[in-house]
């Protein structure tokens, strides 16, 4: 057993007796650090019941005593929580929580109508289908062969139009 | 208090937990009852004032009567009343420390108690009464951290294992004996005079009790 073993094991064996104060400053540290990763000791001591010195007690005792409300203030006391948990219970949490819903729906239909829109409005302007028919006459009008593609430009029936076209070479296929 | 007797009570509590839950008048009122006075006593300890303490009790039994849903019913009503009570009670000495510039971290602690010695009326020679007594305790747990008064006003019930404090106060149990230390040298520091060794003493200490396994294993 170290030295740190033996000192942890008198640590414990002083709180395990209740003499607190025999422990020093260092020691109760080296405890906390201990227990920290021990569960076994954290179990054990845990149990422990603190003692409370008898003449702390009864200094307690007189001064509680002095400071004990009267059975009145008691009384007075239930009267107010008793009225706070009805009313809780009744109409302001009910009315809180129908506002909240109803907060909750009015953002979410909101949300909604804002996506139905963008959705209607969208492909009407995008997404219009682009007429596609044969071309009854086409001119090239331009044609240069490179080292990697062939390019064209193309005219479509007259004023129809002009296409570039850019074709690989056949072996960049 | 045997086994059966302890299960008994515990089953007959979850019953008004949960017929409060539902909505029963009679089984709030029973319950604030029951711990009004222990939640009493913890709220003094942290506040140090009637007044505080009667508020922090009121607000914690409503927070607990309106949340009484959340309650886990593998723990005490008792535990989870009391984690509201603290929590409350610390909360109220924050603000208090707004308004007064308390400092907060103990890094003061020695400046404190040196202060206290030089107190004049807190020569050893003194004959004090009780209510005097009563009152320096006040004034010594008053000037404990509020981390420390916190564990403190827990073990002042007396009948709490360190498990239970670190469950209502969420922290380790080797914190809490930490600071269970340090306020308990801290109040011996200030109180020597009234009853020398006693607060501390090797004669006077009671044996540490220890809870059984049915009792610390439940929930």
């Amino acid at each position: 057993m170290t030295a740190g073993d033996h000192n942890l094991h008198e640590v414990r064996r002083l709180l395990t007796a209740g003499d607190l104060d025999a422990i020093t400053p260092a020691q109760i540290e080296q405890i906390e650090r201990a227990l920290a990763d021990d569960a076994a000791a954290v179990a054990a001591l845990g149990r422990q019941t603190p003692p409370l010195p008898p003449s702390l007690a009864r200094a307690l005792q007189d001064w509680e005593r002095e400071q004990q409300p009267a059975a009145l203030v008691w009384e007075h006391m239930w009267s107010a929580i008793d009225a706070a948990v009805l009313r809780s219970r009744r109409a302001p949490v009910a009315v809180g929580r129908r506002r909240l819903r109803l907060w909750q729906s009015m953002v979410a239909a909101a949300a909604g109508l804002i996506l139905f829109v963008s959705w209607q409005a969208y492909p009407l302007r995008a997404v219009e289908p682009w007429p596609l028919r044969l071309a009854g006459e086409v001119d090239i009008e331009q044609l240069e062969v490179f080292q990697d593609a062939t390019t064209f430009v193309v005219s479509l029936d007259g004023d129809g139009g002009q296409i570039i076209w850019v074709l690989p070479a056949a072996e960049n296929l | 208090m045997n086994k059966p007797a302890e299960s008994i009570v515990e089953k007959a509590e979850l019953r008004l937990v949960q017929q409060a839950a539902a909505g029963d008048r009679a089984a709030c009122r029973r319950l604030f009852e029951q711990h009004r006075e222990a939640a009493f006593r913890v709220a003094l300890r942290i506040t140090g004032c009637q007044q505080d303490a009667l508020d922090v009790v009121q607000d914690s039994f409503i927070r607990a009567f309106e949340c009484l849903g959340e309650f886990q019913h593998g723990a005490q009503f008792r535990t989870w009343l009391l984690r509201i009570v603290t929590n409350r009670a610390l909360d109220v000495l924050r603000a208090r420390r707004v308004r007064l510039a308390i400092p907060l971290d103990g890094h003061d602690d020695e400046a404190r108690l040196q202060l206290a010695d030089r107190d004049p009326a807190r020569s050893p020679q003194v004959p004090l009464e009780r209510g005097e007594l009563a009152d320096r305790l006040r004034r010594a747990v008053e000037s404990l951290p509020p981390d420390q008064r916190a564990v403190f006003a827990l073990y002042a019930s007396g009948d709490m294992t360190y498990e239970e404090i670190a469950e209502i106060l969420g922290i380790p149990i080797g914190t809490v004996m930490s600071r269970l230390y340090h306020a308990r040298r801290r109040l011996c520091a200030q109180l020597s005079d009234l009853a020398p060794r006693q607060l501390g003493s090797r004669n006077t200490t009671q044996r540490p009790t220890v809870r059984s396994e049915a009792k610390t294993q439940r929930g």
